[in-house]
């Protein structure tokens, strides 16, 4: 499912990341009526600067998990949500990442803090495998 | 199960194998099976000194990560760097190629803190129940 992108709940979805960080508009109907938490979430949607869900290819093979520090020139940009090797992607090293906007852009080196260590990983756009057709 | 019966054995799954004053530190086929599929492993680096069960390095499988801790103190004069490029060596070999790292001893008689394959199999047997 990691491979796939999609999201599990406790990892890229919880009670603080909202769908819309997670990248799951598809599944957000704001024309359909109200429920529990539209307001918040079209306005989220709309301002745009929140904290989102980011797939990482890692350089090295050091594993990323959860909680580990995400940085970008030092300063802490996020946190990994998810990580394995990717058996249907030439077993890289991949993770999920919940980082600000500003870090979010696919091609954007960052590393991950591993045990006082910092490992490059790059932005990568979500699904990390796609069937073939 | 059966141990190898020329290496000693630590509480903490590790084996040490002894030639002259230098040991070679691997983890038992018990420990490798408990861990699952090792993606990683964070060895010490050549020329460091560790401290008898001190902190040695990590070992991560698929699953979680495992603080590895040397069996016997002395200088790091080797580290198999065949695991570099696959860690799993460890699930497949774990008493031969997938051992990890050599000391040189600082303190032989430290191995007499070791347990005996008939030991190590008792601590297994005691674990299981």
């Amino acid at each position: 499912r990691l491979e796939a992108g999609m999201p599990l709940y406790g990892h890229e979805i919880t009670e603080e990341i909202t769908p819309v960080q997670a990248g799951q508009q598809w599944a957000l109907k704001f024309s359909k009526g109200d429920f529990t938490g539209k307001a918040a979430l079209q306005q989220q949607q709309e301002d745009d600067t929140y904290r989102r869900i980011v797939g990482l290819v890692m350089t090295g093979r050091v594993p990323a998990r959860e909680g580990y520090a995400v940085l970008q020139n030092d300063s802490i940009v996020g946190e990994v949500r998810s990580g394995s090797l990717g058996p249907s992607v030439q077993n890289q090293n991949i993770a999920t990442a919940l980082v600000d906007k500003d870090a979010s852009e696919a091609g954007t080196v960052l590393q991950i803090q591993v045990r006082g260590t910092k490992h490059d990983a790059t932005v990568t756009p979500l699904p990390f495998y796609k069937r073939a057709k | 199960m059966a141990q190898p019966q020329n290496l000693r054995y630590s509480k903490e799954h590790e084996w040490v194998k002894v030639e002259g004053d230098t040991a070679t530190i691997g983890i038992t086929s018990y420990a490798q099976d408990s861990l699952g599929d090792i993606v990683y492993v964070e060895l010490p680096k050549t020329g460091a000194t560790l401290a008898q069960f001190g902190n040695a390095g990590v070992i991560e499988s698929v699953k979680a990560v495992s603080d590895l801790f040397s069996p016997v103190g002395g200088e790091v004069i080797e580290t198999n760097s065949a695991l570099e490029r696959d860690p799993a060596l460890v699930n497949r070999e774990p008493f031969e190629g997938g051992w990890l790292f050599k000391v040189k001893l600082s303190n032989p008689s430290e191995t007499d803190h070791l347990l005996s394959p008939q030991s190590y199999d008792q601590l297994l047997a005691e674990d299981n129940h």
